[in-house]
C-alpha cells in the first residue's frame, strides 16, 4: 500500500464519538430523528426489536486502526458450540450473589449451574460502550436536563450524578442518576423502603453494562420525561431490577 | 438554563451524536409548518413518545390531530396543546435494560 492510500487519523480514521455524531448527521435527511446507534467491537448491541436498523444489531467490526493509522485485525469470536443442557428453571440467590440455573441433559438428569455477575466486569465494559458518546452530546443534554429541573437539583446532578424528585401521580421518589439505572423508592412518615431499579434506555444499549446508545444524561432526561408524563409506562418499558443485583448498578 | 436564542416553536428529539436535536418551525411560514406536521405524523408512527409541558405538568401526547395542527395529550378539547405554541421533546421507542 503506497503512501498516499494510507488513510489518515481524523480524515479517513475517526473515534466512535465521531462515527456517532456523523452518522447522526447524515441520517436527519433519512428521518432518523434520534440518529443511529454505534456497534462497538466486544459488546453486544441490544435494540429495540421493531427498530427500523435493527439489523446493526448484527453487525461486527472486522478491523480497527490505533492512534497511530496502523491497522489490527479483530478476530471473530467462534460460533457458540450447541450444548447438551437444556435450561429449566434459574433464580437469583441474594446471599451468595448468583444467579443458580437447573438444566437437564439429553437423558433428563437435573443438574445446576452458577452464574456469577462481576460487578467490575459491568463497569469496565460500560468504560469501554462510553466511547460513543460524544463530549458535546453530553453537555447538550445536560444544557436539556437544566432547563427541566430546579436549579438546585441540578446543582446536585453536577455534583454527584444524581437527583430526587417525588411523582405527583404516585407519591414514589425517584433517584435519577447519571449513567445508571433509576431507584425508584416509597418514602412518607410511615414507611421508608426501595422497590427497584428502573432501567430503560431510548433505542438500544449494550448488553452487560449500563450503557445506552444515548450519552448518559439523555437517558436521564428519557427516563424523567417518561416518569413525569406517562408513569405507568416508564414502569411497563423498564426492566425492574433488585437493588441487589449488578444490574441496578449500586 | 432556558434557551432562549430560538423563541420558535418545535421539538427537540434526544439523539446520539446531539445529545439533544432541535427541530423548529416558523408557524408563519406555511411550508415549514407543514414539514412539522409530516415530522410529528412520522414520529408517532415510530412509537416516538412526544411530550408537551402545560404549565408545571408535563404530559404524553395521545394522537395529533393534522387537521387542527395540535397535540391531544387527553379526551376533552381542553386536553388539546397548539403545535405552534409549544416546544415538545421526544424520546425514541425504549429497548428496556
Amino acid at each position: 500500500m503506497g503512501e498516499e492510500s494510507q488513510p489518515q487519523v481524523g480524515k479517513d480514521l475517526v473515534t466512535y464519538a465521531q462515527a456517532s455524531r456523523q452518522l447522526a448527521e447524515a441520517h436527519l435527511g433519512q428521518r432518523d430523528w434520534s440518529g443511529l446507534p454505534v456497534p462497538v467491537a466486544g459488546l453486544n448491541l441490544v435494540l429495540e426489536p421493531r427498530y427500523k436498523h435493527k439489523s446493526l444489531s448484527e453487525f461486527r467490526w472486522k478491523e480497527f486502526y490505533d492512534e497511530h493509522g496502523v491497522r489490527h485485525a479483530i478476530d471473530e469470536p467462534p460460533p457458540p458450540k450447541e450444548s447438551e443442557f437444556k435450561t429449566v428453571n434459574s433464580w437469583w440467590n441474594a446471599r451468595y450473589q448468583v444467579t443458580i440455573f437447573v438444566v437437564k441433559d439429553k437423558q433428563g438428569r437435573a443438574q445446576f449451574r452458577l452464574l456469577f455477575e462481576d460487578r467490575l466486569a459491568f463497569t469496565i465494559r460500560t468504560l469501554d460502550a462510553a466511547a460513543v458518546w460524544p463530549v458535546e452530546a453530553e453537555k447538550k443534554a445536560q444544557e436539556k436536563l437544566a432547563s427541566l429541573i430546579p436549579a438546585d437539583a441540578f446543582e446536585l446532578y453536577m455534583l454527584t450524578g444524581h437527583f430526587p424528585e417525588i411523582s405527583k401521580r404516585s407519591g414514589l421518589t425517584y433517584l435519577f442518576r447519571r449513567g445508571r439505572p433509576t431507584i425508584a423508592l416509597r418514602q412518607n412518615e410511615e414507611v421508608n423502603y426501595e422497590l427497584c431499579a428502573l432501567c430503560l434506555h431510548p433505542i438500544g444499549y449494550y448488553g452487560d453494562t449500563w450503557a445506552g446508545v444515548m450519552c448518559p444524561t439523555d437517558e436521564v432526561v428519557a427516563h424523567l420525561l417518561m416518569m413525569r408524563g406517562s408513569e405507568e409506562k416508564f414502569w411497563a418499558n423498564a426492566n425492574q431490577h433488585p437493588l441487589d443485583r449488578p444490574a441496578a448498578g449500586l | 438554563m432556558e434557551n432562549n436564542e430560538s423563541p420558535l416553536p418545535g421539538i427537540d428529539v434526544l439523539n446520539t451524536g446531539y445529545g439533544d436535536f432541535e427541530l423548529r418551525f416558523d408557524p408563519n411560514k406555511p411550508d415549514e409548518v407543514q414539514k412539522a406536521k409530516e415530522t410529528i405524523t412520522d414520529m408517532l408512527k415510530r412509537g416516538y413518545a412526544i411530550f408537551v409541558r402545560q404549565g408545571a405538568e408535563t404530559f404524553r401526547v395521545r394522537k395529533f390531530d393534522v387537521d387542527k395542527n395540535v397535540y391531544i395529550i387527553g379526551s376533552t378539547p381542553a386536553e388539546e396543546v397548539p403545535i405552534a405554541e409549544t416546544r415538545a421533546m421526544a424520546v425514541g421507542r425504549s429497548a428496556g435494560g
